[in-house]
């Protein structure tokens, strides 16, 4: 059996970690056959549905467990034709006094041809559509309709699969969710939280898992998981894997 | 058997959406779903002149998690540059209409400027789109969707939204067992590969590898085998006005209950 990992920092490794290889899908690498992460630093639910269709249709899957760890849907993806790149945006908040200072940050992947003046451009644009266009209901909303759009892919490729998440906020199998949903008052959330089949949840999200443990994290500021959380986090992760496939 | 419909106003007809109590009003006599309605018991038409994927999305899913019975879905998606956002201001859904759809080619992305679009904001309350209009909230809010438009989104963007839309409501339908088939507006998001349309948005936005995955896994068994505006052909209202005109919408509602008949649904 190989295994495809997909996710954001918590998955490819924050940048204070010494080295990829310590990794909750490297330390896996005893429990499978192939590892494959395709996960990126700051990366986008979007561009976890992309690269991992891509990469799906680009592979025999018979062999294969994909966990994808699913990440804040504050995050997007935009496609620039002009140089055939795709440019993510993140939520930064410049300080805490005011709305005013959050902006979109934009990131690319290497080899990316987009100019610093296009970058400018989208991160402004990005700002505004989420200062005055999108609300906590329809980041929600396009996070369901990605972890649909790969739950529904999965089941139907007969691929085996175990999603998870960075925090409680984004776990869909956990109350939490359901708790911030309510608050919307959205009937749509709600139905689409319903079509989520969440025996292929992990019970808690990674951030869960680590409890904000010192022995697990980098740092009280940087909540990534250190080397000894990538341990536990794989450890829980194969063990979900046995409880749900045997 | 009953007939459930939603799409936009090639579904709802054209012409004024609300009501002078700001209501909003149902589709004419002359459209296709009401040609059709002595097949069936009952035809609930939830299509909206300017609607989006979004909305149809949402409100078919909202009309079938109230379970109605024996019911047939025949769902007419449209341009997938329209869009939908929830304002938690107003705790209601706005329609995002964008009316530049020949100003946002590659070629001439360069050259536009705001004034090149125009934006239109729906809200299902009349009265309440009103009051939002002189809220100092609705330019922010119609300048975010001309910036979104102009420099945030391509044309691929938005066909990744539709096709995510597309097959998770084909997956939801399909697991409560709902009959129902798919069509579109025109040739341009009809899923079914036809090789009578080619145009400067299909040679200029040629589709990303995750548009090409995406269109691959949504069943094309589900779709009519034209857009609507090929079973209409030249019957519209006008060379100003392409929707369809009264023999346009009855040559639609053929094509639909033809299609409807050829999967045994009727």
């Amino acid at each position: 059996m190989k295994l495809l990992a997909n996710g954001c920092s918590f998955t490819y490794g924050s940048d204070m970690l010494k080295s990829t290889s310590q990794t909750w899908p490297t330390q896996l690498e005893n429990n499978f056959s192939e590892v494959h992460n395709i996960a990126m630093g700051g990366g986008s639910n979007d561009r976890i549905v992309r690269t991992t269709l891509d990469f799906c249709n680009n592979n025999d899957m018979n062999d294969y467990m994909a966990v994808i760890q699913w990440t804040s849907p504050f995050r997007k993806e935009y496609y620039n034709p002009n140089t055939n790149d795709w440019v993510g945006g993140t939520t930064l908040l410049q300080d805490n006094s005011s709305l005013n200072n959050i902006i979109m940050d934009v990131t690319v992947e290497k080899g990316a041809k987009v100019t610093d003046k296009d970058l400018q451009v989208i991160s402004k644009a990005a700002t505004q559509d989420m200062l005055y266009l999108q609300s906590m209901t329809d980041y929600r909303l396009s996070m369901l309709k990605n972890i649909l759009t790969l739950q529904n892919f999965f089941k139907q490729h007969n691929i085996k699969y175990l999603f998870t998440s960075m925090g409680p906020e984004t776990h869909i199998a956990g109350t939490m969710f359901t708790h911030i949903h309510s608050l919307q008052n959205s009937q749509i959330l709600h139905l689409l939280e319903g079509c989520v089949d969440d025996t292929k949840w992990t019970d808690i999200s990674f951030a869960n898992m680590l409890d904000n443990n010192l022995e697990y994290i980098i740092s009280q500021d940087d909540t990534h998981p250190n080397e000894k959380g990538h341990k536990l986090l794989a450890h829980t992760i194969w063990q979900h894997i046995g409880k749900i496939y045997g | 058997m009953n007939l459930f419909v939603n799409g936009c106003s090639f579904s709802a007809g054209h012409g004024e959406v609300h009501d002078q109590q700001g209501k909003l009003l149902p589709p004419l006599d002359y459209v296709w779903s009401n040609q059709i309605k002595d097949k069936f018991d009952s035809v609930t038409n939830y299509a909206l002149a300017g609607g989006s994927n979004d909305r149809i999305f949402r409100t078919t899913m909202e009309y079938f998690s109230k379970d109605p019975t024996d019911t047939i879905a025949v769902i007419q998606w449209t341009a997938p540059i329209r869009f939908e956002v929830y304002n938690e201001l107003f705790r209601t859904w706005l329609g995002i209409c964008n009316n530049a759809t020949i100003s946002i080619r590659p070629s001439m992305s360069n050259v536009i400027k705001d004034e090149d679009l125009s934006v239109n904001i729906h809200m299902d309350d009349g009265l309440a789109l009103e009051k939002f209009r002189s809220h100092k909230a609705y330019n922010k809010i119609a300048n975010a969707s001309q910036q979104q438009l102009m420099f945030l989104k391509s044309l691929n963007d938005y066909q990744i939204q539709f096709y995510k839309n597309v097959y998770v409501l084909e997956q939801y339908l399909k697991s409560k067992n709902i009959p129902f088939i798919f069509t579109s507006m025109s040739f341009y998001n009809h899923v079914v590969d036809t090789q009578s349309f080619m145009s400067f948005d299909t040679i200029e936005t040629p589709p990303t590898k995750l548009e090409i995955d995406l269109k691959k896994i949504i069943d094309k068994s589900q779709w009519t085998e034209q857009p609507f505006t090929g079973y209409m052909g030249t019957n519209y209202v006008s060379n100003q006005d392409h929707h369809p005109n009264e023999e346009g919408h009855r040559l639609i509602s053929e094509a639909i209950i033809s299609e409807l008949s050829k999967r045994n649904y009727i």
